[in-house]
């Protein structure tokens, strides 16, 4: 498989203690195929929930695939493996980008030593998926698990049924919830725990079973509580983004979603965060912003398209809009309640993730992100190939119009670039921003 | 006989005369949009259920709604605003597919006007541990909806009367469908019969339906040599397919159908407690797999049974009919049909959107039937 040539620049970084991730990615990708030939690690591929920290309780390598076809994104390589997929009967229109690009790695991939110089996972010992993030996940890993014939577990994760939706005020229900991470706070019916307990106790023996490695709860309560305090970090990261001008973009912050993922739980993750939050404290006392001149405060969301960022977030860079937050770069990283047991830790968390509840949870994290960190409009990329977020974006887009807010839908594909329209974004990019300066004008009189 | 049948039932709610003669009654309704939602219980509250199928019209009212989904989910959106939903009382959802899922706060939010809009939550891995405790008390918050809804208690007795009821009903269809196979009905004729079926009181279509059994049994067709065509997918706004395979020379003889095998084919328990027969049947118990279901077999289930109706009804070939941005349908898509082609099955996938069966869809078809009929030595 031949490599592309890059079509698009890189994002500026707007800060530099993020470098770390992208350096520790590549070292990751490299040990996992000596893991792989040594056979002292078992190589998982996984997605679909959040509960990595039970995975560092085992010799195991994880290989998260909605990550790794981000990354195949940025890389410029998922045209070639979307292709094949397609040709495997795997609909462009229908079908997840994401599990197009890693189905047809799978496929030609693995093994090709250009491919593998760029990056790469070792076919799996092991699959773990789940239905939290959405239906296409659960199909996706069965077809993993199938083309490599290896054990699959699968999570079935319902829906939160939205009668747990109660508020103390209906009304301002959006100001109900923490800003950052584990947005679900509502009390959760016994019977959706007992459910999730269960199956993470038959994950637990999975895992065992496969890993020939004795479950170790004490081990597990310290990944726990390093998770926590990841996330506690994480929180005061998101606390300083309100400053004025916000000291780290939406596009610094997509770099922390692998620590989300692959170091939740590590030690490693809590250094690097500790890192990014002190250089992002001494921008904020400086007074210096993510971008040089911070115009416009936007909030941006969902999948962006992963192989434009550099073009994407530089031209927003230009006109002097930042993105100050987003439910995209936050979703999995939560508080955790350390009080209860920790498989009960672990399912608390998998129930509490963005994509269960109600539709109206979800469209009011983004009004709560609005207020919160003070932004001037919704930039909203509604990725073509996801079931996900065109429902979600609408409702979040009608919640932000009822409450005053200019809202801009971008049809975009997260990861495969054959549809993307560049000229026609930044034009739809620049009326918006005009639309926004107007009522700024406006505001001033 | 199929007149008769086309005529008791409107795939609009509000001009379905059987319908709106329950509402005579004093009697409610609610539009369901799954069959994995248990019909029984919605009967045996003394609500009418009625499958709500979408239909062909461009979108106005709901034109930015959903996109990138299924037009299934954004026609029935549009038919509810526009007030073509108006005859029912409710409506009830399922968590069974993303649109579902993150589509159904739209529903709630801007269909204010039904009194009772409900999500149900299904079953989607039969085997996880602790799945049937789980759907016991979800089932048991649905029965309470119902019966807050339509103000009678569902009872051991109502509900053991409506499983005898659908499962007649079940059993008549299949009868229907094997006098299909064996040349009596037509595609398109046992296709309005299993459709009638999701439209009206189920002890009117089992009138209906004994009545088109005594009919057919009495035909005396000449065998159907044409090319025999099996169809796969979920539902479909009309018929349009069958006549299109009829016109073309070809007959659909089987089918795993949300509007066909797949909702009818297993009766539920009787040998078991009513309440507890449905909570097995609908979750744990299910034999006949859809693409959403995710237990880590369900796809070769889903071959086993494509290929046992194929047997049974002696079909030539598949025919897939996806609903475009059907997510579930279409990563399942590769898999079934690799397995179909390696029995040395012939396969054609039509992907529909708008229209069942426009100009090019027939073009395919027709090329699909002609190179049937050859190697049937037609």
């Amino acid at each position: 498989m031949a490599t592309e040539e890059r079509k698009t620049e890189r994002a500026i970084k707007g800060v530099q203690s993020t470098r770390p991730v992208s350096k520790w990615l590549k070292t990751y990708f490299f040990d996992s195929f000596e893991a792989k030939k040594t056979g002292e690690k078992v190589i998982a591929w996984a997605g679909g929930y959040t509960v990595y920290e039970i995975t560092h309780v085992f010799p195991m390598i994880i290989h998260m695939v909605d990550n790794f076809g981000a990354f195949m994104g940025t890389r410029q390589l998922s045209s070639r493996p979307i292709e094949l997929a397609e040709g495997m009967g795997y609909s462009h229109s229908s079908t997840c980008s994401y599990y197009r690009n890693i189905i047809g790695y799978m496929l030609e991939g693995i093994g090709d030593p250009e491919f593998a110089n760029v990056v790469g996972a070792p076919a799996p010992d092991i699959v773990l998926g789940g239905l939290q993030p959405c239906f296409m996940h659960g199909e996706s890993f069965r077809i993993l698990g199938r083309h490599y014939g290896v054990p699959t577990f699968v999570f079935d994760n319902p829906a939160i049924h939205p009668r747990m939706d109660i508020h103390e005020d209906e009304k301002n229900s959006w100001a109900e919830h923490s800003h950052c991470g584990g947005e679900y706070k509502h009390k959760v019916e016994s019977h959706y725990m007992d459910y999730t307990v269960a199956q993470a106790k038959d994950l637990v023996a999975f895992l065992e079973k496969h890993t020939k490695t004795k479950y170790d709860e004490g081990k597990f309560r310290e990944v726990l509580q390093l998770s926590d305090k990841q996330a506690e970090i994480f929180e005061q990261i998101w606390e300083l983004r309100r400053a004025y001008p916000c000291p780290i973009g939406g596009n610094d912050m997509m770099a922390l979603i692998t620590p989300q993922l692959l170091l939740s739980g590590t030690e490693l993750g809590v250094e690097i965060y500790e890192g990014v939050l002190k250089e992002v404290k001494e921008k904020v006392e400086n007074k210096e912003g993510g971008i040089p001149e911070e115009k416009y405060r936007l909030v941006t969301d969902a999948i962006p398209p992963w192989y434009n960022m550099g073009g994407l977030y530089n031209y927003l860079r230009e006109k002097g809009a930042i993105s100050v937050a987003e439910t995209y770069t936050m979703m999995w990283q939560q508080r955790l309640d350390l009080s209860l047991k920790p498989i009960e830790t672990l399912a608390d968390k998998i129930m509490r993730w963005y994509t269960l509840p109600s539709t109206r949870e979800r469209a009011d994290s983004h009004l709560r992100l609005l207020k919160r960190f003070d932004a001037d409009g919704l930039l909203l990329w509604t990725p073509i190939s996801c079931k996900v977020y065109p429902c979600w974006n609408s409702s979040s887009r009608d919640l932000a119009r009822e409450y005053g807010y200019p809202v801009l839908e971008l049809d975009i594909d997260q990861t495969d670039p054959r549809d993307y329209d560049d000229a026609g974004i930044k034009s739809r990019i620049d009326g918006f921003l005009e639309v926004i300066e107007t009522r700024k004008r406006a505001q001033k009189g | 006989m199929t007149t008769k049948v086309k005529k008791a039932y409107s795939l609009v709610p509000s001009q379905n005369q059987s319908l709106l003669d329950w509402k005579k009654q004093g009697k409610k309704a609610i539009g369901v949009f799954c069959h994995n939602i248990p019909r029984e219980m919605i009967y045996a509250a003394g609500l009418l259920p009625i499958r709500l199928l979408g239909n062909t019209e461009p979108l106005q009212k709901a034109a930015d709604r959903f996109r990138y989904c299924c037009y299934y989910s954004r026609s029935t959106f549009e038919m509810a605003l526009r007030g073509d939903l108006d005859a029912l009382d409710g409506l009830c959802m399922i968590d069974m597919c993303d649109t579902q899922r993150y589509g159904f706060g739209f529903w709630q939010k801007y269909l204010t006007k039904f009194p009772y809009i409900y999500f149900f939550i299904p079953i989607l891995y039969t085997r996880a541990t602790g799945a049937l405790q789980f759907y016991m008390v979800e089932l048991d918050y649905f029965k309470r909806s119902l019966e807050e809804l339509s103000g009678n208690e569902i009872t051991n007795q109502s509900l053991a009367e409506a499983i005898e009821l659908y499962n007649k009903n079940r059993a008549l269809l299949k009868e229907i469908y094997d006098l299909r196979g064996k040349g009596v009905l037509s595609g398109l004729e046992v296709a309005e019969a299993a459709l009638s079926s999701t439209q009206m009181p189920p002890e009117k279509n089992n009138r209906l339906l004994s009545s088109l059994v005594e009919e057919a049994k009495n035909r005396n067709n000449p065998p159907f040599n044409g090319p025999r065509l099996h169809l796969s997918g979920s539902l479909m706004p009309n018929l349009d397919f069958f006549k299109l395979v009829e016109d073309c020379g070809g007959m659909v003889v089987s089918d795993d159908l949300c509007i066909g095998s797949r909702y009818f084919w297993e009766p539920i328990y009787t040998s078991l407690d009513p309440y507890e027969a449905i909570a097995t049947c609908y979750s744990v118990d299910q034999k006949i797999m859809c693409p959403s279901m995710q237990n880590p077999e369900s796809s070769e289930i889903r071959v086993a049974f494509i290929t046992e109706l194929m047997r049974r009804y002696n079909a030539d070939a598949v025919c897939f009919v996806n609903q475009m941005y059907c997510g579930s349908h279409f990563m399942d898509y590769p898999y079934v049909s690799n397995a179909l082609k390696e029995k040395e099955i012939p396969t054609l996938l039509i992907e529909m959107e708008q229209e069942v069966a426009p100009a090019a869809v027939k073009t395919r078809v027709e090329a699909f039937l002609e190179m049937l009929k050859e190697e049937k030595g037609e």
